[in-house]
C-alpha cells in the first residue's frame, strides 16, 4: 500500500489548461509560537490550562514588563512541561520611567548632606555624626 | 512533463539552540519520495543548501544533497540543482556548496552555478535556469533570458531561478545578502519573449521562505519554518505539470 505523505492545500489552475501548479503542503512540520505579553500573564494567572500546542513546538516568549524572575521561570518549567522542544526567554518589555513633574521633583542635595543623611539613619548617634563632620571638613567636602 | 520544485532548505539552521538539520533531512527524503511516487520528469532544486562556512554542518548538508541525488537516480528521475545565495562561497574559486554534486552530472542530476538553457527534447522544454550569482560573476539575467526564445525554437520553456523578486513577501531571510550579487528575476523578459514566440512560459524561484505566487512566478517556499517571523509558513513543495 502506498503511504500517503502529504496533503495537497493549494490548487492553482491558471487560464490555460496548462501549466497547472499546485502547492503541496507537508506534514508535520514542528511549530514555531510565540508567547506575547497577554498571553504570557495569562500561563501566570491560569496555568497549564492556559497552554495549548506547544507539544514539540520552539517558544519565544515575551514576558512582560513587571514580570518576576520566578513567574518567568514558572512559565518556562510550565511549556517544557506540556511539551516544548525549546522555550526562549526574550529581554523583558522595557517598563516606563516614572519622572515627576520639574516642580515637584525634590531640590538635589549636596554630597554632604547625603552623607550626614546616612550617618544620622545608621546607629551611631550624635558620635558617628560628628565624625563623618570631621572628616568631610578635614577632605573640604 | 511533470516537475517538482523545493527550495531554501538550510540545513544548518537552528532555532532558539535547536539544530534543525533532522527535520530538513526528513522533509528532503519526502520531497524525493513524492517525487518518485508521482513519477515526476523533472526535480528541481532551487538554491540555498546551506552556508559554506557554517562549519561543519556543511558537509552533513552536501551529503543530504548527494542522497537525493543518489535515490532520484536509482529511479530515473532526472533533477537540476541551482544555486542559492546562501551557497555560494566567496573565494573567488566561484564555487558553491553544491559543487561536490559536479562529479554526480551523469545525466540524470545536473548542477548548476552559472545561467544555462538545458533542452529536454523528449518533452519538447527547455529549462533556463538563474542561479544566484557570485559577486565576481554577474550576469545580465534580462539578456540570458532573450537568449532563451530563439526564431526556431518550438519548445515550452520552464525558468527556475534564485533571484528577487519585486513585490514578493519577504521575511528575514531576505536581510541576508552578505554573499554575492543581488540580482532581479527577469520575469518580464520572459513573459515578453514567451509571448512573442507563442510559447507556454512556467516560471519557479526560489530565495523566499514563504510560498507564494509573484507576478507569475511561483516560490515553493521553504521545507520547515525556519525563524519566529515564519510562525505562518506553511513548509513544502512546488508540483506542476507543464
Amino acid at each position: 500500500m502506498r503511504k500517503r505523505i502529504a496533503k495537497v492545500v493549494v490548487v492553482e489552475p491558471l487560464a490555460s489548461p496548462f501549466p497547472w501548479t499546485k502547492q503541496v503542503e507537508l506534514d508535520g512540520a514542528r511549530p514555531l509560537l510565540t508567547i506575547e505579553e497577554d498571553g504570557f500573564a495569562k500561563i501566570v494567572e491560569v496555568g497549564p490550562l492556559a497552554i495549548s500546542g506547544v507539544d514539540g513546538a520552539i517558544v519565544r516568549v515575551k514576558p512582560s514588563a513587571g514580570a518576576s524572575d520566578e513567574q518567568v521561570a514558572k512559565v518556562k518549567a510550565l511549556l517544557t512541561d506540556s511539551g516544548a522542544e525549546a522555550v526562549r526567554v526574550m529581554p523583558r518589555a522595557r517598563a516606563a520611567v516614572a519622572s515627576l513633574p520639574p516642580k515637584e521633583r525634590p531640590a538635589p542635595k549636596r554630597h554632604r548632606e547625603v552623607v550626614l543623611d546616612m550617618a544620622r539613619e545608621m546607629n551611631g548617634g550624635q558620635e558617628l555624626v560628628d565624625l563623618v563632620t570631621g572628616i568631610m571638613d578635614e577632605v573640604g567636602l | 512533463m511533470k516537475i517538482l520544485a523545493t527550495s531554501d532548505w538550510h540545513g544548518d539552521e537552528s532555532t532558539s539552540g535547536v539544530a534543525r538539520f533532522k527535520e530538513v533531512e526528513e522533509s528532503a527524503f519526502k520531497t524525493v519520495q513524492a517525487a518518485i511516487f508521482e513519477k515526476v520528469d523533472l526535480y528541481a532544486f532551487l538554491g540555498d543548501l546551506c552556508d559554506p562556512d557554517c562549519g561543519s554542518s556543511a558537509f552533513r548538508c552536501v551529503r543530504l544533497a548527494l542522497e537525493c541525488v543518489r535515490r532520484l537516480d536509482k529511479h530515473k528521475v532526472r533533477s537540476v540543482w541551482i544555486a542559492g545565495n546562501h551557497d555560494v562561497i566567496e573565494d573567488g574559486s566561484a564555487e558553491t556548496t553544491l559543487s561536490p554534486l559536479r562529479v554526480l552530472n551523469t545525466g540524470y542530476a545536473t548542477l548548476f552555478e552559472e545561467p544555462a538553457v538545458l533542452s529536454i527534447p523528449e518533452h519538447e522544454v527547455i529549462v533556463a535556469m538563474f542561479p544566484f550569482p557570485h559577486r565576481t560573476r554577474r550576469y545580465d539575467a534580462d539578456a540570458s533570458a532573450r537568449a532563451v526564445f530563439t526564431k526556431e525554437s518550438r519548445s515550452k520553456v520552464l525558468a527556475i531561478g534564485h533571484l528577487q523578486l519585486k513585490g514578493a513577501v519577504m521575511g528575514s531571510e531576505s536581510r541576508e545578502m552578505a554573499r554575492g550579487q543581488d540580482l532581479e528575476f527577469p520575469a518580464q523578459e520572459l513573459k515578453q519573449g514567451a509571448e512573442a514566440a507563442g510559447l507556454p512560459l512556467l516560471m519557479m524561484n526560489g530565495h523566499y521562505h514563504h510560498a507564494q505566487k509573484v507576478n507569475g512566478v511561483h516560490v515553493p517556499g521553504s521545507l520547515v519554518r525556519l525563524r519566529h517571523d515564519e510562525e505562518q509558513n506553511r513548509p513544502g513543495y512546488l508540483l506542476a505539470e507543464f
